[in-house]
């Protein structure tokens, strides 16, 4: 007898994410990537103004004052605080450790990420 | 167990940098943009001498380093991040791939060739 | 007794092209599952309807179904923790082929599971060696990855599944790495050439649904990037490898 077997199929959308709050802050987490790309390329573009003297470098800061460009950026920071908040909480998971141990490797990252940004802001001033 | 080299997927190479890149930045980037972003071009850092301040830290050895690790790695996490996520949404163009990670690597190299050259 | 309305995507492969939702209003009181509701529709509403179960006890891993869109197991879920809303939608269990109504085909699943090897591998021990002992510091390296009860609602939430079909998936990958993380185990080699290729642990991008809809607390997305690590560190042994053998010569 001829199999009345017809499985289903369902199709996945591009646009699956949108659909459970679950992965829609998945993918807000992996879109960080980009504010952290600009901020690379934002970077290289301040080093070779730095390289190129006094006068290329006070139009990249003019640059930065922009308030587009101000505006963008603090996207961009809250982008970077989501992405360390969303790493310390992932990362402990890549090694074997009790619960226990999780809790304080994210504590002791956060310790670092304070002592790293006292140390940052001093240098800068 | 003879095929096991065959078998094998190149990510393990990026997901190592993915991983670096994801540690440097979360870390780091914060407080690097909260500076360069903002305390920078609102003159919050005292504007005469900072041009003559930020050339010798960008000149000295652990300051070449600082920059070239907060420029290219991040990139490489981020790149690696947004191959993914174009293919969560399905975009599966022939060489996506390649185009992802060959900008990290480009700007990478752009990036060190400013820090060697400063 | 209170009502509550069910909205159940109904699938017959004899006379559909796809599935359909339908109404069926079930009453409920505090103690009512999803699966006495389902029982209570099959008696008296709909004797047509197919959903699989077994134990009624979140143990046979028979019931997995979505539940609003998330997966959840039938007997583990409660109407009264939907009280206040106007409908429950009921799907068959996410990513996997629907046979009919809420049955899905779980025959990837456990193909993927096979070809991981869970059994203990290359262990000498006979019998008259007596009870092979572990520390409890060795159990407690996979105790949590035992829990599993092949429910499959870890690959109803992997959108990496969904979009991969051929994705090895977190349940069975929890599962080797049991084995692997198993002091009287040495299969580690023969089960990491499937994590390693094209089809394994690569794919996972950590989305982490899988780990908090399991109804037993595994946690696979953690077993899943801890294999990456060792996928990793035997992705640079094997490189050093080829250089030694490339010096040999």
């Amino acid at each position: 007898m001829a199999t009345k077997r017809k499985p289903y199929i369902r199709e996945i959308n591009s646009d699956w994410w949108r659909k459970q709050p679950f992965y829609r802050f998945y993918m807000m987490r992996e879109l960080t990537a980009v504010p952290a790309v600009w901020f690379s390329i934002l970077l290289i573009y301040g080093l070779s103004a730095l390289k190129r003297g006094e006068a290329a470098f006070d139009c990249f800061v003019h640059f930065l004052a922009n308030p587009v460009v101000l505006l963008v950026n603090i996207v961009v920071l809250m982008a970077a605080l989501l992405q360390t908040t969303t790493w310390f909480t992932l990362a402990p998971k890549v090694v074997p450790l009790s619960e226990c141990m999780q809790c304080r490797v994210k504590l002791g990252l956060w310790v670092v990420t304070g002592l790293a940004t006292i140390i940052l802001l001093i240098l800068a001033f | 167990m003879t095929n096991t080299t065959n078998n094998r997927v190149d990510e393990p190479v990026y997901w190592v940098l993915f991983g670096a890149g994801g540690m440097w930045s979360a870390i780091f980037a914060p407080a690097a943009i909260l500076i360069v972003c903002f305390l920078i071009p609102l003159g919050v850092i005292d504007g005469a001498d900072l041009f003559t301040g930020l050339t010798r830290f960008a000149g000295s050895f652990l300051g070449r380093i600082f920059i070239l690790l907060m420029i290219v790695l991040p990139l490489w996490c981020g790149m690696h991040r947004i191959h993914h996520c174009l293919h969560d949404m399905k975009a599966r163009w022939p060489g996506l791939k390649g185009l992802c990670y060959g900008l990290a690597a480009a700007l990478s190299l752009v990036a060190l060739f400013l820090v060697c050259t400063f | 007794m209170k009502t509550i309305k069910l909205a159940i995507a109904r699938y017959n492969p004899e006379q559909d092209d796809k599935p359909h939702l339908e109404n069926f209003h079930v009453p409920y009181d505090n103690q009512t599952s999803l699966l006495d509701a389902l029982a209570h529709i099959k008696d008296v509403l709909a004797p047509d309807l197919a959903y699989r179960s077994s134990c009624r006890m979140a143990i046979c891993g028979s019931c997995g179904m979505m539940v609003d869109g998330i997966p959840r197991l039938a007997c583990k879920t409660f109407l009264r923790d939907y009280a206040g809303a106007a409908k429950v939608t009921l799907e068959a269990l996410g990513n996997f082929p629907i046979e009919r109504d809420l049955v899905v085909d779980l025959t990837h699943f456990l193909e993927c599971i096979e070809a991981l090897k869970p059994y203990l591998i290359g262990n000498e021990r006979k019998p008259e060696d007596g009870p092979n002992r572990q520390t409890p510091e060795q159990i407690a390296k996979y105790h949590q990855f035992t829990h599993c009860i092949n429910c499959g609602l870890c690959y109803a939430a992997c959108p990496q599944f969904g979009l991969n079909p051929a994705f090895t998936g977190p349940g069975a990958i929890s599962l080797a790495y049991r084995y692997n993380l198993d002091s009287r185990d040495n299969g580690k080699n023969e089960r990491m050439q499937t994590m390693n290729g094209p089809e394994g642990v690569w794919n996972c991008t950590f989305v982490g649904l899988c780990s908090e809809v399991c109804p037993k607390h595994v946690d696979p997305a953690a077993a899943i990037q801890q294999c990456k690590v060792e996928s990793a560190l035997d992705f640079a042994r094997s490189v050093i490898n080829c250089q030694k053998e490339k010096e040999v010569r």
